[in-house]
């Protein structure tokens, strides 16, 4: 296309004269054209906001405007916010407050803020929820954004519009006393990058002569492939490479049951299964290729209802081949008698039979949950390309890099020594970055064209072909005595894995412990069903699997308490685990505290106090939930390198992890854990970002709310380690007669006791030519590895974090619409190694459980998605969450955990979990009606208010 | 303005319009529709005014912004259902681009702007090389994505006219999330002398094929007393006006009782500002 019209306008202040094809959007040109990749693209709708930029100093969604209507404008990106190096207020309290942890939709908000404060200096909360609505954040929840927000408005008016001198604040000061770093708040030590738009996301990353690849998907449920015709694909004018299954081995992969191709070889079992893949020289090339590729199908009877799917005799079979996969860990089982049933486990306990012959009252409930979206704001990308050694390099938003390396290594036969997986900044994970469904298939590209390949998954991909949370059927029967005691308890849950097993018998087994680890029932016993469906795959989402039992759970107490004219919070108080019990699997439990936690959120909910409930049609009403997540039992190891530079006054501690830094700043964590061990200000640690081939191994990866608990302690471990070769070091120089004598502080190591002598660590490196280096050990490096201890044999869990939520609603009695006005949690978590980003994760945790209970619902149609962007799928913004002082984040540190580091336990999950029972405990306490099926929304509360209403 | 309704001439079936781009972008990105031209309008320059006419009439040019109708003082003082409707419309940056013109020409059963303009007897200005033509807004949806706009014409203005004194007005919307889509949308006109309906005139949107006029109910309501159970019977009618479906945004049954609360409340409200 040679129709280029040249266009003149002002970026950031500078002239520039561009030509561009009619059709480039702004938000091309800007990235694309000027390289200015701080603008970000997410949903290309114009409903996210994360691509805003000022044009003429209003707010636009660059995705949506052409660059030729931008002829004369005056354009402002992210990159011009902060002068000559100087933030702006705005980007100031962002950074202070908090308000960015995945920072993927950071310079869109900073830039809507710019624009709102420059229209209104002084606006209500109300004003910014309503201007900043645009503007999607899956991370944050948007209560810190909020309050940065109304304190960027206060510093601009302090600074009359200026920039701001001073940078950093505290977090750069020098270590004071015992416990200054570890528990300290501080902000995420990438945050002046994300502020600013100079983090650099798998997305923003170009390499020369890269190709562009697309997947051609399936579009039946279930079928046959006859044939597949890539001769036109192949022939056409750019593309580059067009392959199939049979250019791949025939290898099936997985988690544990290997069922999954990575192109469908005979049959695709759901609506977007990969069946071929183009690589060409540009995306709409490829686009036109994949649609020149023909497949012939013949189409099966397909299955979409879990519960049809796991009878004996389903209308079809979807894994004819299920009972000869290979499976890697023995931990799972076949139902022989009912063939699309992938794993069945059993809980069990004492005798739920007798359990309920002794019960007063028994009572049975049903509870579903839907398939839905984690939403990370940034696409899933990977590049691979491989290096005339044939080496293979991919950049890749993953959760798991290790496992990613491993698989490539399976596939294409090579070995570790020449793959390595390079993580960049993630643009927010929550889970659902973790299957490695587009590397393979660049890597492959990429080894047939000799050049990099990548792939990109649009927003409709990301929903039809990903993973999503797995929808889930939850049967509860419990059996109680008058005075509330729970004596039997029996469920039966049954998960839709979709079309391929992935994590999915993983899910379903923690959802099941999380059914065990709150409540003390002597008489227990759950069904674990595990179902293949055709239709798109569930995977792991914040919460793996507790999110959905929970609801269930925690309903059904409140539904018990009121049965019996029992206190909700006494109810739980009486039958909840404590220190030293013996849960259902048979675990002990230890740092329990949830006591203290539902009794800390009934207070700031003020639940018990009357108070006047109606206004209008509105009624007002605040539920309560208790509950757990746990943390996996999986080693992890850490590396820790101490050295000093040349010319430089101090050591530097460098710290190596596999953990990826998705948003919730363990990066920032690990630092902390660094700085406190080795007593030295955190801005002198530094945390690599993950590549395999520097940093060690962990195949677990970022999952399971693991990474302060069980990464932190490695990483604890190694500083100790390096720490005691210092110390040896020391008294090598004479320092002391023993290691025992002496300590570690501010870069220098001193005798303890009255007569102090000391001397700095980086005099134990002695000069080597230019060079400082330790005789003998060239630089220090300490090793650290922990290996969390486990107790059950059901699911290897290595701890609980135990917590309460609190909601209160209103909900209009005509319309069924809901306002939640409240929401409180109070969450025993040891230790808070860093308050301000644990609030964030609460915060964050809380938004996004509000969103997953009242909007969110993937609908499908015969097996395909049929919402699968940001205009049908609707995610929480600013002015649908509460206000932020309505926001409440209680953390309890009274029960430390023996094994973690500084007592501290992971959270990342754990605050989403009882978010939605709690909206529907407060939800039936507002209007008496009782919603057993996420998402809660109006209509289904105005049809229960119906049917209430005729009875 | 004259060229580009001689290259719709040329075009004509083949072109589609754009104007703030806010639909049509976002249309042409999830494949609902692949034009094979597109005509860009946003540069002329005569249509993006806001103003009075001589009759005393509102006139508004086709590619005026939805952010300046809704920061326009006059709408926000004499017709607030045209400001309600602005701000209910999407987030800050789409109201920054999308056009009036744009909203209505999309014909979108849910669009945002139409049930006010509806229910103020808004016409709608089209020229084209034959000329120029003036269409009662009431008349120009023809069906889900659908205008009586021939292939050569251009939408250049929406007139509304002047309200009589003691009228009040009322946009209401329910959607899922406070950025999204209507679930149901209303617009209430009504003019009234101690509690007497002079007139109402009722436009409901996200509930039929196209936005439009509830007529029976304004029938039932004209010169009665705006008492409870009148306004029920009215909102029992509307009920039976509308021919909503289920999607991903709501149910058919609760677009159909929803309706009924938002009439009622939406005419409590114009009859509070009548009163005024």
């Amino acid at each position: 296309m040679n129709n280029k019209r040249q266009i003149r306008l002002i970026v950031n202040g500078e002239p520039y004269k561009v030509s561009v094809e009619p059709n480039k959007t702004l938000l091309e040109l800007l990235r694309d054209y000027l390289g200015l990749t701080g603008t970000k693209h997410s949903c290309g709708l114009g409903e996210c906001g994360a691509c805003t930029v000022l044009v003429d100093g209003k707010p636009v969604p660059s995705c949506l405007t052409l660059s030729i209507a931008m002829d004369g404008k005056s354009i402002q990106t992210i990159e011009g916010v902060a002068s000559k190096g100087v933030l702006h207020p705005i980007q100031k309290a962002f950074v202070d407050h908090g308000a960015l942890q995945c920072g993927y939709c950071t310079p869109g908000l900073i830039l809507t803020t710019k624009a709102l404060l420059s229209e209104n200096s002084r606006p209500t909360e109300e004003d910014i929820s309503e201007y900043l609505k645009g503007n999607l954040c899956r991370c944050t929840g948007y209560t810190q954004i909020i309050e940065a927000v109304i304190d960027a408005a206060v510093r601009l008016e302090k600074s009359g519009g200026g920039h701001v001198t001073e940078q950093g604040g505290d977090f750069h000061s020098e270590f004071k006393d015992e416990c200054a770093i570890v528990g300290r708040k501080m902000p995420a030590s990438d945050s002046l990058e994300k502020v600013t738009g100079s983090t650099k996301y798998t997305s923003d990353l170009k390499l020369h002569k890269m190709l562009y690849a697309k997947v051609k998907r399936s579009p039946y449920a279930h079928a046959k492939i006859k044939s597949i015709d890539v001769s036109e694909a192949k022939s056409r004018d750019g593309v580059k490479a067009v392959i199939t299954y049979e250019d791949l081995p025939d290898i099936r992969y997985g988690y544990n049951l290997l069922d999954e191709y990575f192109l469908a070889r005979s049959r695709v079992r759901y609506v977007g299964e990969p069946v071929a893949v183009v690589a060409a020289e540009s995306m709409e090339v490829a686009e036109r290729a994949v649609d020149a590729i023909k497949v012939e199908y013949e189409e099966l009877p397909a299955v979409f209802d879990p519960e049809e799917s796991m009878k004996p005799d389903p209308s079809t079979i979807i894994h004819e081949d299920l009972s000869r996969y290979e499976r890697l860990i023995p931990m799972t089982k076949l139902d022989v008698s009912r063939p699309n049933v992938l794993d069945y486990t059993k809980i069990q306990k004492g005798d739920v039979g007798k359990g309920f012959e002794e019960a007063d009252f028994v009572i049975e409930n049903k509870f579903i949950t839907p398939m839905q979206q984690h939403c990370a704001m940034e696409t899933h990308n990977a590049i691979a390309e491989v290096g005339s050694d044939g080496t293979i390099t991919i950049w890749r938003d993953t959760q798991k890099p290790y496992v990613l390396r491993d698989w490539i290594c399976k596939i294409f036969g090579v070995p570790p020594s020449k793959v390595r997986i390079i993580v960049p900044e993630v643009g927010g994970g929550f889970g659902g970055k973790t299957e490695p469904k587009m590397e393979p298939l660049c890597v492959a590209l990429a080894l047939k064209t000799k050049r990099p390949v990548r792939i990109t998954f649009t927003r409709e991909e990301i929903f039809s072909c990903t993973s999503n949370r797995h929808p889930c059927v939850v049967y509860i029967k419990d059996g109680v005595k008058k005075n509330g005691k729970l004596i039997a308890r029996e469920m039966k849950l049954v998960w839709n894995a979709g079309a391929y097993c992935e994590l999915s018998d993983y899910v379903a087994k923690a959802g099941a412990i999380s059914a065990a680890a709150t409540y003390n029932v002597p008489n227990f016993k759950l069904d674990n069903y595990v179902v293949y469906t055709n239709t798109p795959v569930s995977g792991a989402f914040r919460g793996f699997g507790s999110p959905q039992v929970q609801f269930a759970v925690e309903q059904q107490m409140d539904i018990i308490a009121e049965k019996l004219s029992i206190n909700p919070v006494e109810l739980r108080i009486m039958n909840c685990l404590d220190e030293g019990d013996e849960n259902a699997l048979g675990e002990k439990m230890h740092s329990v505290g949830s006591k203290k936690c539902i009794q800390k959120v009934a207070e700031r909910l003020r639940c018990g106090e009357i108070e006047e409930k109606r206004h209008g049609s509105l009624r007002r009403g605040r539920g309560i939930a208790l509950g757990n997540k746990y943390t996996i039992a999986a080693p992890s190891c850490a590396i820790v390198e101490v050295h000093p530079a040349i010319g430089a006054e101090d050591i530097t501690v460098e710290v190596r992890v596999s953990t990826i830094n998705l948003g919730q700043g363990t990066h920032t964590v690990f630092a902390q854990i660094a700085a406190e061990e080795f007593k030295m200000p955190v801005d002198k640690v530094k945390v690599v970002g993950v590549n395999t081939a520097l940093t060690p191994y962990d195949a677990c990866g970022t999952v399971s709310s693991r990474s302060t608990f069980t990464v932190g302690n490695a990483v604890k471990r190694a500083c100790q380690d390096a720490k005691n070769q210092i110390l040896k070091l020391a008294v090598s120089k004479g320092l002391a007669a023993s290691a025992e004598n002496l300590e570690i502080k501010s870069g220098m190591v001193y005798t303890k006791g009255v007569n102090l002598q000391s001397i700095p660590i980086k005099d134990l490196f002695a000069f080597w030519g230019l060079e400082r280096f330790v005789e003998d050990a060239g630089v220090i490096i300490g090793k650290g590895f922990f290996n969390p201890p486990t107790a059950s044999a059901y699911y290897p869990s290595a701890c609980y974090t135990h917590f309460a939520n609190g909601a209160e609603v209103e909900v209009d009695l005509e319309t069924g619409e809901i306002k939640v006005i409240k929401l409180v949690t109070a969450i025993e978590l040891g230790k808070a190694i860093n308050p301000l980003l644990t609030e964030g994760q609460i915060y964050g945790g809380l938004g996004m459980g509000m969103s997953t209970t009242l909007f969110e619902n993937i609908f499908l149609d015969h097996g395909k998605v049929i919402n699968s962007d940001f205009t049908d799928y609707k995610v929480a913004r600013t002015a649908d969450v509460p206000l932020h002082n309505m926001t409440e984040a209680i953390i309890l540190e009274n029960a430390p955990h023996r094994d973690g580091p500084f007592g501290a336990k992971g959270i990342g999950e754990a605050v989403t979990v009882g978010v939605a029972p709690a909206i529907a405990n407060a939800i039936y306490d507002a209007v008496g009606v009782r919603i057993r099926e996420i998402p809660i929304t109006p209509e289904k509360i105005f049809e229960a208010l119906q049917q209430n209403k005729s009875h | 303005m004259r060229k580009a309704v001689s290259l719709l001439a040329q075009h004509e079936e083949k072109a589609r319009v754009l104007a703030g781009g806010t639909d049509l972008l976002a249309l042409m990105k999830r494949g609902r529709i692949t034009p094979e031209c597109v005509l860009n309008i946003s540069k002329i320059r005569d249509l993006s005014h806001i103003g009075h006419g001589e009759d005393g009439s509102l006139r508004i040019g086709a590619l005026t912004t939805i952010r300046a109708i809704e920061d326009f003082t006059p709408i926000r003082e004499n017709f607030a259902l045209l400001y309600e409707a602005a701000h209910a419309l999407g987030s800050i940056q789409i109201r920054n681009i999308a056009t009036i013109g744009g909203n209505i020409c999309r014909a979108s059963p849910s669009a945002e702007m139409a049930p006010p303009l509806l229910a103020l007897d808004a016409n709608a200005i089209i020229i084209s090389q034959e000329g120029m033509r003036k269409v009662p807004l009431n008349k120009f949806f023809a069906g889900p994505g659908i205008t009586v706009l021939r292939a050569n014409e251009l939408l250049t203005e929406i007139q509304v006219p002047n309200l009589l004194p003691r009228t009040g007005t009322a946009f209401l919307k329910i959607s899922r999330t406070c950025m999204d889509l209507a679930k149901v949308n209303i617009a209430v006109v009504l003019r009234a002398t101690t509690r007497v309906c002079d007139d109402v005139k009722i436009a409901v949107g996200a509930v039929a094929p196209v936005p439009k006029r509830a007529r029976k109910a304004e029938e039932l309501l004209r010169g009665k007393q705006l008492a409870e159970k009148t306004i029920e019977e009215a909102s029992q009618v509307v009920a039976e006006e509308v021919e909503p479906i289920t999607d991903v945004r709501s149910t058919a049954e609760y677009r159909r009782e929803v309706s009924k609360i938002l009439v009622k409340r939406a005419i409590s409200i114009a009859f509070r500002r009548a009163e005024d």
